[in-house]
């Protein structure tokens, strides 16, 4: 490791300070293992935690906007994502130990590198510039099942799930100035000519996470399976976001919307369309969690080791919809 | 202006460690984990993986457990920050040394100062966990020897919620 470290305090002095090679570096829980390992390589750092425009979380009329500074177990712990974003708050408690929460930022977390077990042993895989997917016929286990291309790597992130799921719209800034990018376009699989996994430009940072004022009648859920109850990556997630109301008075009470985002079963939050327009119009009570046929990943094609996650992933939903009703 | 410190520079971060205030001259790869063993002796904290992944390096950064091997020591200028040794008055152990003591709970001992620092930090925050929130904010630091229901046990004696306050 050999590289300056730039201290900016405005978003101007930060673009202008991300000359060639240079590094984005926020909390670091990710990219300094990265550059430890050597594999990961840069001239210079530049550290944003000075640069205030990027703190803070605040309300406004129609939206709630998350500095991307704001730290993992900051949003865990903020009263307002609680009440109104459950499921991010739970993502985001979900996520890694409580160090890591401590020191990870939101914007590094939707940055992150994969946690393909090869690509973090260093072998020549599409990801580190070669011409193969090592995990598809081999530990494929953790592997994708759904809306992979070359590589099946899986997204790391547990917030990502829940930005989508709650549609949420993401800011970044660069050379070029500002653009904002719905969470859901975000991400992208990587494949053979382009590793990226979210398309994000080398010089744009991630500025503010925008989430939308929801009314009260929304709630949401993050619900994460893993091989351990704790401290490590989704073998399947899901985030839930759900909208019930009375269509008139007397009426039962129906699930008007739904939107069900999974996590580790593809290279993206991946958003599950038929099982949302299932769930739609639905009278909402427990007759729907315990008798609802959920076709989920219907279109999966999953690896010699992981088919589990398909049926783990619907037991998930259901987990997700029962919680949501027993905190009504 | 943008200050930049080239990799091969050595400049002046004064950090508040257990109390004191320390001026250190480091180039900005150094770590804080380093800083603290080599700079200023302070071995009770240990580098075991080195890749934030077993809670070893655990020290508190204004009060919050982080990870000292991937921490660079430069962006801790002006923090306060508390090691192992910042607990005890002289002879005088803090209630956390002296429930591990009194519940044997290590073996090897290689993470119990991480250990040790994450359990005083929730109680700071918490003083009455329940067991499931005790769990969860001690997942970040592992203990190969396998004391975690000792870990437990003297996290749990110390619990305003386990003594019925």
């Amino acid at each position: 490791m050999n590289f300056d470290i730039a201290f900016p305090q405005t978003f101007d002095e930060a673009i202008s300070a991300n000359e060639n090679g240079a590094r984005w570096f926020a909390g670091g829980t990710d990219l300094i293992p990265l550059l430890k390992s050597d594999f990961v390589h840069t001239t210079r750092l530049v550290n944003l935690k000075r640069v205030d425009e990027l703190r803070g979380v605040v309300e406004t009329n129609d939206s709630v906007r998350i500095g991307a500074l704001t730290t993992l177990a900051e949003l865990a712990g903020h009263e307002l994502i609680r009440a109104k974003y459950r499921a991010l708050a739970q993502a985001c408690d979900l996520a890694a130990s409580p160090q890591i929460r401590n020191m990870g930022t939101l914007g590094g977390n939707l940055n992150q590198a994969s946690r393909c077990p090869y690509y973090r042993n260093n072998f020549p895989c599409y990801l580190h510039g070669g011409d193969k997917c090592f995990m598809r016929d081999g530990e494929n286990r953790e592997a994708a099942v759904i809306g992979y291309h070359d590589c099946v790597h899986v997204h790391p992130s547990d917030p990502a799930n829940a930005l989508v799921a709650l549609d949420a719209q993401i800011v970044v800034r660069g050379r070029e100035g500002e653009r904002t990018i719905a969470a859901q376009e975000f991400f992208r699989a990587p494949d053979a000519n382009d590793t990226r996994m979210n398309v994000l430009n080398a010089d744009e940072m991630i500025t503010e996470i925008i989430l939308p004022n929801d009314s009260e009648n929304t709630r949401s859920v993050y619900v994460k399976a893993m091989d351990r109850a704790v401290w490590t990556f989704a073998l399947a997630s899901v985030a839930v976001k759900l909208e019930i109301r009375e269509r008139s008075a007397g009426d039962s009470t129906r699930l008007e919307t739904a939107c069900v985002v999974f996590g580790g079963v593809a290279p993206i939050p991946y958003r599950e369309l038929r099982v949302e327009k299932m769930l739609s119009g639905k009278e909402w009570n427990k007759d729907l969690v315990t008798q609802g046929k959920f076709a989920v990943l219907q279109d999966a094609e999953p690896l010699a080791h992981n088919a589990y996650k398909i049926r783990l992933a619907r037991g998930l939903l259901k987990r997700a919809l029962r919680e949501c009703l027993e905190n009504a | 202006m943008t200050r930049i410190v080239k990799s091969d520079e050595r400049v002046a971060v004064e950090l508040t460690v257990n109390g004191e205030r320390e001026r250190v001259y480091i180039e900005p790869t150094r770590f804080l984990a380093e800083v603290l063993r080599h700079d200023l002796a302070l071995t009770g904290l240990k580098v075991s993986c080195g890749m934030a992944n077993c809670g070893a390096c655990t020290v508190l950064v204004d009060g919050m457990p982080v990870y000292s091997c991937i921490t660079l020591a430069l962006d801790c200028e002006g923090r306060s920050i508390t090691t192992i040794e910042g607990l005890s008055q002289g002879n005088d152990l803090h209630p956390v040394q002296r429930a591990f003591i009194e519940h044997d709970a290590f073996q090897c001992g290689f993470c119990t100062s991480g250990q040790i620092l994450s359990m005083t930090a929730l109680l700071e925050k918490n003083p009455t966990p329940d067991e499931g929130e005790l769990r969860h904010n001690m997942s970040g630091n592992l203990c190969r020897c396998g004391a975690y229901v000792k870990i437990l046990q003297a996290g749990m004696s110390l619990s305003g919620a386990e003594r019925g306050e």
